[in-house]
């Protein structure tokens, strides 16, 4: 590797600080005890890291919030990474943590226990490599580190940082140079050392620059650059003894490099100048780290504070009253004020003042292509000026100008406009030199008619077109030698809403358009046609001025506040958070630098405007920080519980240019009609109803919601148990269910019930049938007969008996239940006709002390009779029956005596007539004992109060 | 302290190849200056007592002052102040110095070095590691070793009380001068 060898001093060191960046002091309510922050990163997502000695926090412009370590223990961050959306964590004893959305895992190896990590490298071909110090350079594969061996091990132990180059070589910088390991080819490893042209071997930094440059941060000789296409070292800033040690590198706006050391602030701009920042005595510890966010804001990390300044405005003070003119010429800024003309060197000079024995007020400066200056006064006619000789020479209304106070000047080629109170004059001075040729001098109200009167501004755009704006009498373009009013706006117009007739400022808008400051506050963008394109209002009776700077932005000035209108991302303020407090700039007192930048004069200071560059965003970045219940990443849709029906989104929208001053919409679709302002970031539902939600967040710093990514979050709220399909189903096949049961229960017992009706009917036809069977009434009648002859009164007795008897069956036949005295008075008629008959061979014994209760009518006398026609009743063999009742139990017993053959023929009713009987009347069976001896059959005596 | 030295003494020992006979410089005279330069009072005191070892082949050294040797403060109760209430000398009587030598220069040839002494600068207990650029003047056998360098107190939690802030500095500068001696390990 052939190595050019260069070492070129081209430093600028500027003995004194003159630009000054509002620095504002971030809070320090961390949480934790921080003493000393040591890291400051951005990751993709707008977010700030910050690495302390107590761990690792992010922050977003407003609070802080802690990432602990999974193994708990705290120790100082010692570097910080981000791949794919993880954030790697390098600490000081050796331990690298991954963050990602949803988890947090430590890495821990015996490789590098107690090794701080300086950087964590993500190589392009998939491979992360760790460069420790203390224990050189590894390579993480599947959690386990291999030692990169390079050729001189005990030199590169300590390396202070490192990073991959564009072709994916690793620059290792170490107390011996910089090593370059090519990872992925075969090439032996470089080293760069002080032979090579670096100035110092040890090297801290190492920054990937924005020009194919490498930037290194040297221990003793400040700070070079590595141009990576000539392989040239160039010495950038030398620092000195005060400064300390370097603290890091930083690249910023428009090419700019931040370097820091641990006392001082450095600036590179693209063309290797470097300037010394002032900083605020409140930076008194040692400067840690620095960072240049994506929105263009400058973080400092000293000791346990943290310090951001809008790197996009510097103030200068002059220590000049009155400025109301400027106009920047051979890198100077010109400032013409009340008392005359200064140039002011854009370093820590004082201001010159020119023109020393000329006593002039100054209203506009313009310089032209020839380096001679332009003046305007108020009175005092017209100064051109060469700084160069110091020579002058003063044109007034007797020269044949349009009036001795001129309010503007613009110029092209050889022509130079004036905008006075009295109209416009053209000055041609293309015939050379003015000191020596005096150049010619057109009055427009002579040569194009143009009408008399103040003339705030002229303003020439890009495609050489000259516009006037006038006091009343509308706006003015110059096209072709062809002076034309733009009329159609006030004809478009001609109510209060707008009123261009009075024109007080001109510039550029993009695509052949133009910006116009009329009355009232309005701003507005015209067409050549003088089609309306935007319209910005401000406050009532506001005068603004306008300039547009290199990339097209256009710089809104007016007394008490300064706005830039992005062409991409719309107006944002440069306020308070900047440093401006108070702005009281004169009508177009600005000018645009050669390197696009706005020089502002703001009575007794000048501001200095740097364009946003292009890879700046200007958008708030949305981040939700918590969503109770449920958790941030994961579920989506987040699922809700009816019955723990309650969200709560906190979010934070980043813009740390002013963190304070961001406003978010949101919106909960489904639920919401419109969307809801707020400057609180956080969002809270509760009862919602069923169904499915999906809840909207942007922010804005300026009202513009356009350019905002939306956080979009879907929300579910399940529907109550008793209203999911599922229950509802459950509920409809039960009731049914039940139905059938019901429905089939009383069916079945209305058949029984017809059934046992049908039965009763039969057995009590067939109940009069048994009573009037014709042996009953045959045998009773030959009894009647025997006794008739024998004892009349008994015939008597026995016949009352029997129509007694008779009378009972009748009386009782339909009634479903009788008592039980009833039923043994019936009984006992029956067993009174048959003892006639029997005579000693029946015996009854009742046994009944209970008459209680209730039975079937006609009961005893079937089981009687049932029990005289199945058994034997002879005067050998006489039968005995038993009737009493045994608790709830009616009694009937018998000794079986059976007959071979029952005389009497059987009608099949009987007992299984009885039995249906009952269970129809009652859940208590009737019992039928059959001991082999005694037949007892036991009828369950019916209580209707106790009868279940 | 003369077991600090015995302690790197050994270290050197063990580092350094012990088959071939080896030479060290020790320092025969070492001089350590501090001065406090506060809005209110400034405060110089020095030692005599810093010994320290070079080893020239492996680049590396080791030295100490003992803070109690520190004399020519302003009074007798601000050399109290310093010995026990803010550098603890009960606690951490000795400030040590070692680490090696970042250039790799050969320490026996006659000449002017400017070497970085990288290493572990301890002042009450407290660990920093530090870089300091030092001149080495060799004649061969003899190096005369000069060194300036600040301590923050801050780094070192050196704690001040707020009523003596005006009368001690916040960072406090060192000078070191130290001649040391070629002599044969034993």
């Amino acid at each position: 590797m052939k190595w050019i060898l260069a070492f070129v001093l081209s430093w600028h060191l500027i003995p004194c600080a003159t630009q000054e960046y509002h620095f504002r002091q971030m809070p320090m309510d961390y949480g934790k005890d921080i003493q000393l922050i040591k890291n400051i990163f951005q990751s993709a997502d707008q977010m700030i890291w910050l690495g302390t000695d107590k761990g690792l926090f992010s922050f977003d412009g407003k609070s802080y919030q802690h990432f602990p370590r999974t193994d708990e223990k705290i120790n100082a961050v010692s570097t910080i990474a981000e791949h794919t959306g993880e954030i790697w964590i390098g600490y000081d004893d050796g331990h690298i943590q991954i963050i990602s959305n949803d988890s947090s895992k430590t890495i821990r190896t015996d490789s590098t226990q107690d090794i701080p990590i300086s950087k964590i490298l993500f190589h392009e071909n998939g491979s992360v490599y760790i460069a420790t110090y203390g224990a050189g350079l590894w390579k993480l594969e599947k959690n386990s580190f291999t030692k990169i061996r390079l050729k001189e091990p005990a030199t590169i132990n300590d390396i202070y940082d490192a990073l991959i180059d564009a072709s994916g070589k690793i620059w290792i910088a170490t107390d011996h140079g910089i090593w370059i390991y090519p990872a992925q080819s075969a090439e032996p490893v470089t080293h760069l050392t002080h032979a090579d042209g670096l100035p110092d071997n040890i090297v801290t930094e190492l920054t990937e620059g924005q020009n194919r440059n490498i930037w290194i941060g040297l221990y003793d000789h400040g700070f070079a650059s590595y141009d990576l296409k000539t392989n040239v070292i160039q010495s950038e800033i030398l620092t000195n003894e005060q400064d300390g040690n370097i603290a890091g590198l930083a690249g910023g706006n428009n090419h700019w490099i931040w370097a820091a050391t641990e006392k001082s602030i450095y600036r590179i701009s693209p063309g290797g100048i470097s300037r010394k920042i002032k900083l605020p005595v409140q930076i008194n510890d040692r400067i840690e780290a620095i960072l240049f966010d994506r929105t263009g804001n400058l973080w400092i990390a000293s000791g346990n504070k943290i310090h951001v300044a809008n790197s996009q405005l510097e103030f200068f003070n002059p220590g000049i009253k009155g400025i109301q003119a400027l106009t920047t010429l051979n890198n100077q800024v010109w400032l013409g004020s009340e008392t005359g003309l200064y140039s002011m060197q854009s370093d820590s000079s004082p201001p010159r003042k020119m023109l020393d024995n000329l006593d002039l007020n100054i209203l506009s400066l313009f310089h032209d292509d020839r380096g001679l200056l332009w003046i305007g006064t108020f009175g005092q006619g017209l100064i051109i000026y060469n700084p160069e000789n110091n020579r002058h020479l003063q044109l007034k209304e007797e020269d044949g100008i349009s009036n001795n106070s001129i309010l503007n000047i613009d110029g092209y080629k050889n022509k130079i406009w004036l905008a006075t109170l009295g109209g416009i004059t053209e000055i041609d001075h293309s015939a050379g030199d003015p000191f020596s040729k005096r150049p010619t001098i057109l009055l427009y109200s002579e040569k194009h008619n143009f009408p008399a009167g103040y003339v705030y501004d002229v303003y020439i755009d890009k495609t050489g077109i000259t516009w006037f704006g006038t006091d009343g009498k509308g706006l003015y373009y110059m096209d072709d030698l062809q002076l034309k009013l733009l009329t159609k706006p006030i004809q478009l117009f001609q109510g209060d809403s707008f009123d261009l007739r009075t024109i007080y400022s001109i510039s550029e808008g993009d695509s052949n358009t133009i910006w116009v400051s009329a009355q009232k506050g309005n701003i507005l963008q015209l067409d050549k046609d003088g089609n309306i394109l935007s319209h910005i209002s401000s406050p009532f009776g506001s005068l603004n001025s306008l300039a547009t700077a290199g990339n097209g932005e256009v710089v809104i000035m007016r007394e008490g506040s300064l706005q830039v209108k992005n062409p991409v991302s719309g107006i944002f303020a440069l306020g308070s958070s900047t440093g401006l407090t108070t702005f009281a700039p004169n009508i177009n007192a600005s000018a645009v630098d050669s390197d696009g930048s706005v020089w502002i004069a703001d009575t007794d200071k000048v501001l200095h405007y740097h364009q946003t560059s292009s890879d700046t965003s200007h958008y708030v970045h949305m981040h939700m920080v918590d969503v109770t219940p449920g958790s941030l990443q994961l579920s989506d849709p987040i699922v809700l519980r009816p019955d723990s029906n309650f969200i709560d989104f906190r979010f934070t929208g980043l813009w740390y240019a002013d963190p304070q001053g961001v406003r978010y919409k949101y919106k909960l679709e489904g639920h919401d009609q419109d969307w809801i302002y707020t400057q609180e970031g956080r969002a809270v539902y509760s009862k919602l109803a069923p169904g499915t939600y999906t809840f909207i967040v942007s922010g804005s710093h300026n009202d513009d919601f356009t350019h905002s990514i939306p956080i979009r979050r879907k929300i579910t709220v399940l529907p109550p148990f008793y209203m999911t399909w599922w229950f509802v189903l459950g509920v409809i096949f039960l009731i049914g269910l039940l139905t059938y049961i019901f429905t089939r229960g009383r069916i079945r017992r209305v058949k029984r019930f017809h059934q046992l009706e049908k039965e009763k009917t039969t057995y009590q036809l067939n109940a009069i049938q048994a009573q009037v069977n014709p042996h009953f009434l045959f045998n009773s009648f030959n009894t009647l007969s025997g006794i008739i002859e024998e004892d009349q009164e008994a015939a008597v007795d026995y016949v009352d008996q029997l129509s007694s008897f008779f009378r009972g069956v009748l009386q009782h036949r339909n009634a479903e239940l009788i008592t039980v005295a009833e039923e043994i008075e019936i009984m006992r008629n029956y067993t009174y006709i048959l003892k006639k008959r029997y005579g000693s061979n029946i015996k009854v014994v009742e046994e009944i002390i209970d008459r209680d209760g209730y039975v079937a009518p006609l009961t005893l006398q079937l089981l009687v009779e049932n029990a005289i026609k199945h058994n034997i009743a002879s005067g050998d063999r006489p039968l005995t029956i038993h009737i009493r009742i045994n608790g709830k139990w009616l009694e009937v017993s018998n000794p079986i005596q059976p007959k071979i053959q029952s005389i009497t023929e059987s009608t099949g009713f009987g007992l299984s007539s009885l039995l249906t009987r009952y269970q129809y009347l009652t859940r208590t069976n009737i019992e039928i004992i059959n001991d082999g001896n005694i037949f007892t059959v036991r009828i369950p005596v019916i209580h209707p109060n106790s009868q279940a | 302290m003369k077991g600090f030295l015995c302690f790197y003494f050994f270290m050197l020992c063990t580092l350094c190849n012990m088959a071939a006979q080896k030479n060290v410089f020790r320092t025969s005279e070492g001089q350590i200056t501090f001065r406090s330069d506060a809005p209110l009072e400034i405060i110089t005191a020095s030692s005599s007592a810093l010994e320290g070892i070079i080893d020239p082949e492996a680049h590396i050294f080791a030295f100490a002052v003992p803070i109690t040797s520190f004399k020519g403060f302003n009074n007798g109760l601000q050399q109290q102040h310093f010995y026990e209430n803010y550098l603890e000398s009960s606690k951490y009587p000795d400030a040590t110095f070692s680490g090696k030598i970042i250039e790799h220069v050969d320490l026996t040839q006659p000449g002017t070095h400017i070497i970085r002494a990288k290493g572990q600068l301890k002042i009450h207990g407290r660990i920093q590691e530090r870089i300091i650029k030092t001149e080495l003047v060799s004649d061969g056998t003899r190096i005369t070793a000069k060194a300036q360098f600040i301590v923050p107190l801050v780094d070192h939690q050196i704690e001040v009380p707020k009523i003596v802030n005006q009368k001690i500095a916040q960072e406090i500068k060192v000078n070191v001068t130290a001649t040391l001696l070629l002599a044969g390990k034993s």
